[in-house]
């Protein structure tokens, strides 16, 4: 009774709550909307696969007949219907059924409340079951793997004590960061590493405690985890990186000194040293946080006009630096992401003198550059620098806006989906718009979302950082110490330098224990023995002289 | 009752309910609705819409679903970028050309 009163103060329909109370009618409804949801979601992956005499079932309007293209559902009885033209709210009053769900997005309506509303349950049950469907949806190129199922996380025992006897803390961490001295080019990429959830989740797991580390002085992870620990301890006052500058000037010198910096260079020149200073970071597939955070692979393929012949290399990358010119230098006037990741990926002609082929040796070919690992936080940098001599006296700063969105779509761009629209052409097919039928697996898994950009002001040696940053759905503005709150347009509109996507689903292995947790549990096997050993012996020692001493005072009786 | 579409020619509503329901059961449908929305993501249509109805939200005290559809939808109708419309026009009329001929 009590959740029930917690729930409608939070805004929670009270007709769905007092519907949920019999425990018959709720199963029921909650099974007529997983099918209703499963429905959905399974029609719209195969409506993608283009197959010729296949028909979808498509459901009609129970009111004017008509072929449903966004069916509501009644959650009371068989009816379906129109939404904009209203017939689904008609049938709702008419038989005095209270509630119908939007089969494509899961929203449920009442028709008491006349709204859509919000249930905890209800989310739950949506979520799983389309993600469900998603991992059947997906396979693999490799071994004919499945994809890895979601568990979903429930505390053990132990778990459950830990978390019995702890205080729970608002988890929001926003804190402005002091200019000390033309330093903003450091406090932006500071906040967009704040608002990266990955970084994020790893520092605050206490995965690298700057009391326990043993370098001492100079690790760039101790300084993100107090950074990360200042931001999140409830103190709201602006915050100066001090220490976090004066290790980064002593890391990379080329940074140091009170004149503006790149802030491309600081974010490049701070992965690095992150990376150095993470325990068990290697220089080959490293697994540390930057590399499992930032890390993508990038795929050359060359192809000679003559023979056919491609050659293909990978390249590591932790960002993707956009060009804002054409070929000849021109700047073009619409530009947008979209725009500059297909001048990025498009054929480049290689002159005869570029290029050398086994077969035919020196001849024309082309190059094609595409996303062949796409990384869980993709970071693009416009070029809108460009220095004209080798001491960065002379540079210019080119000023073009460019437009990015706040989703993205990296499909088109990926190895796999390039090659198999190529493949397609070649066939004759057409790919305009749509997906090529080969398996490229759900869109989600493509699909990036923004939560940070940095930008910039004026002009080369004279201009100012600041940046927006999401936090959940709110936007804000970060002017060295000052934070606003903030919007989506107002974000989107600035003049962008860098821009960090967060993609929408990890890739996860089954669980497996951590090789560092295996060897401390065998190290403490082994110590344990060897404890068992000294002990052993030490009594043994005792024996020994207690033995002596009886044998010497009988000796001597 | 018949009308007229933009050629003139009479479609029923019998003729536009089959088409419908044969655009859904091949398919088709939701391959132009995908390549609509990609099409209006790129333009900024989907953002700017986005941001105007959180920002309409948070001054609506109560918020209504009718006020926010009605606003809401008539931006969206009226701010479709040209070429967009064009674009997707073309590829329904592709489709339609290509069941006239069955």
């Amino acid at each position: 009774m009590s959740y029930t009163t917690e729930a409608e103060e939070a805004g929670a329909c009270p007709h769905l709550l007092s519907t949920f109370t019999d425990d018959g009618v709720r199963s029921d409804i909650l099974q007529k909307y997983r099918t209703v949801v499963s429905w959905a979601t399974s029609r719209s992956y195969e409506s993608q696969r283009p197959a010729k005499k296949r028909k979808l079932s498509t459901p009609q309007c129970g009111s004017c007949g008509i072929a449903l293209s966004r069916p509501f559902v009644c959650l009371h009885c068989s009816y379906s219907g129109c939404w904009s033209l209203s017939h689904i709210q008609g049938h709702l009053s008419e038989a005095g059924h209270h509630f119908c769900v939007d089969a494509k997005s899961g929203s449920i309506f009442c028709s008491e409340c006349d709204d859509f509303v919000y249930d905890a349950i209800i989310s739950d049950v949506y979520n799983s079951t389309t993600l469900a469907l998603e991992e059947k949806y997906t396979s693999f190129q490799v071994a004919k793997k499945r994809r890895e199922p979601f568990r979903p996380w429930t505390p053990n025992d132990k778990d459950t004590e830990a978390l019995d006897g702890a205080t729970s803390l608002p988890c929001i961490g926003r804190r402005g960061l002091l200019n000390l001295g033309q330093t903003c080019f450091l406090n932006v990429v500071l906040q967009s590493f704040l608002a990266n959830p990955l970084l994020r989740n790893y520092f605050l797991s206490d995965k690298h405690n700057h009391r326990l580390c043993s370098r001492g002085k100079d690790c760039t992870c101790c300084e993100m985890d107090t950074l990360f620990s200042e931001v999140y301890s409830g103190n709201e006052a602006p915050f100066g990186p001090t220490t976090f500058l004066s290790t980064t000037w002593r890391a990379s010198s080329e940074l140091s000194g009170y004149a503006q910096q790149d802030a491309h260079e600081c974010f490049i020149s701070a992965l690095n040293q992150i990376h150095a200073t993470s325990r068990g970071s290697t220089k080959l597939s490293c697994i540390c946080i930057v590399h499992s955070t930032f890390d993508g692979l990038l795929q050359s393929d060359v192809k000679c006009k003559k023979c056919g012949n491609v050659t293909t290399a990978t390249d590591p990358m932790l960002d993707i630096s956009l060009e804002l010119k054409g070929k000849i230098g021109e700047i073009g006037r619409n530009n947008t992401l979209a725009s500059c990741l297909r001048r990025f990926t498009q054929p480049e002609e290689l002159g005869a003198t570029e290029y050398s082929c086994d077969k035919c040796g020196r001849c024309p070919a082309s190059k094609r550059l595409s996303i062949r690992k796409l990384p869980p936080v993709l970071s693009f940098q416009f070029k809108r620098f460009e220095y004209k001599s080798a001491d960065r006296s002379s540079a210019q700063k080119i000023e073009a806006s460019v437009r990015f969105p706040a989703s993205l779509n990296m499909a088109e761009y990926t190895t796999l989906v390039m090659k198999a629209q190529e493949g397609e052409r070649e066939k004759g097919q057409k790919t305009e718009g749509s997906y090529p039928s080969s398996d490229i697996g759900p869109q989600a898994m493509y699909e990036y979302d923004l939560f940070a950009v940095i930008c910039h002001d004026g002009q080369i040696d004279n201009g100012h950082y600041t940046c927006f940053a999401r936090y959940q759905d709110e936007w804000y503005y970060f002017d060295d110490d000052k934070v606003t709150h903030s919007s989506l347009g107002a974000c989107l509109k600035s003049q962008a330098y860098m821009c960090f996507y967060v993609k929408r689903r990890l890739d996860y292995k089954p669980y497996v224990t951590p090789s560092y947790v295996v060897a401390r549990e065998a190290e403490a096997i082994k110590e344990k023995e060897r404890e068992r050993e000294r002990e052993a012996a030490l009594t043994k020692e005792v024996d020994d002289a207690l033995l002596e001493y009886v044998t010497v005072r009988r000796y001597l009786a | 009752m018949p009308s007229r579409d933009t050629n003139g020619s009479v479609v029923s509503d019998e003729m536009y309910a089959q088409i419908q329901r044969r655009l859904l059961e091949s398919g088709e449908w939701d391959r132009i609705y995908r390549m609509l929305e990609l099409k209006l993501n790129e333009s900024g249509w989907m953002d700017e819409l986005h941001d105007h109805a959180k920002e309409l939200a948070r001054q609506m005290y109560p918020i209504s679903v009718r006020k926010m559809t009605d606003s809401v939808s008539s931006k969206a109708s009226s701010e479709v970028p040209e070429n967009v419309k064009a674009e997707v026009t073309a590829k329904i009329r592709q489709y339609l050309d290509s069941q006239l001929e069955k």
